[in-house]
């Protein structure tokens, strides 16, 4: 058996593109959700070190976390000549084979796959053929009530309801709106926040409810 | 689990505000603190004008788009 490592059962990894396509839309309230529920978002980008190795950063927060969510809606190229993204598939085999080779609490580890749609991944990645996924439609609303819905049924009880994350998080926002904006942070400054920072004010904001 | 419904304000003055919110249903009106939306409509148009009614009653109306960031805030009318 390994030692436990501290944070592991509240810890949640978030495998997802890091554009702003992505960003604004749903790890917003992605990560919302999560720190709502009471859970510890870890991210690859939650911290920068260019002396550090991406794979071992990645791999390391993987193995202290027992949930982990991999959304796989945007490894599709969308335009001609644009590379397909493999980064994300990557990061969820990384997973999958921590869960299967670790004797450990790693055995315990949750498993979120993400998609847009409900079958589309099951033909890129025929692997996951057997495997439950949850879809989002690049929808916010619905992308909550995936994850609200995924922690509930991995044993979280007595939790707000999807509906009530949701109106919750356009609260925050604008609350994160008004009180930015009386900072001096602009538009361009709160569109693409530092997610360590965007962390912070969710927490700061749920603790003052 | 605490329902986060009633986010106490910092240094910023309180004022009502009513926030139009997406809903996979429609848009809803949504007082601030309120537990739950107090109507919801089949387009952001119709929940924009219901919420009209209540910046005449003192609200900040807050207009979000349907990622939840913010369309347009429009001072209460009185």
């Amino acid at each position: 058996m390994g030692t436990q490592k501290p944070g592991f059962e509240k810890n949640v990894f978030i495998n997802c593109p890091f554009d702003e396509d992505y960003y604004i839309p749903l790890l917003r309230p992605l990560i919302f959700t999560i720190i709502t529920l009471g859970y510890n978002p870890r991210i690859a980008t939650e911290s920068f070190d260019s002396g550090e190795v991406r794979i071992q950063k990645i791999s390391n927060l993987i193995k202290n976390s027992k949930f982990s969510i991999h959304d796989l809606s945007r490894i599709q190229s969308r335009e001609k000549d644009e590379i397909f993204r493999l980064n994300m598939a990557f990061e969820l085999g990384i997973d999958i084979g921590c869960r299967l080779f670790i004797n450990g609490e790693e055995k315990s580890k949750k498993t979120l796959v993400l998609e847009t749609e409900l079958y589309r991944i099951k033909k890129a990645l025929s692997d996951l053929s057997g495997s439950d996924i949850k879809h989002h439609n690049n929808e916010p609303e619905k992308l909550v009530r995936a994850i609200r819905n995924w922690f509930v049924e991995n044993g979280l009880k007595r939790v707000p309801s999807a509906t009530s994350i949701w109106e919750n998080f356009n609260e925050f926002m604008a609350d994160f709106y008004q009180k930015r904006k009386e900072e001096g942070y602009k538009d361009k400054d709160l569109a693409m926040m530092p997610v360590p920072e965007f962390i912070h004010f969710i927490k700061e904001w749920i603790k003052n409810v | 689990m605490k329902i986060l419904t009633k986010p106490k304000r910092g240094s910023s003055p309180v004022k009502k505000r009513v926030h139009i919110i997406k809903r996979e249903d429609g848009w809803a009106i949504k007082k601030m603190g309120a537990s739950r939306a107090s109507r919801v409509y089949g387009s952001k148009e119709e929940a924009v004008k219901g919420g009209q009614e209540l910046r005449r009653s003192g609200h900040d109306l807050v207009i979000h788009n349907s990622d939840g960031s913010i369309q347009k805030w429009e001072k209460s009318l009185n």
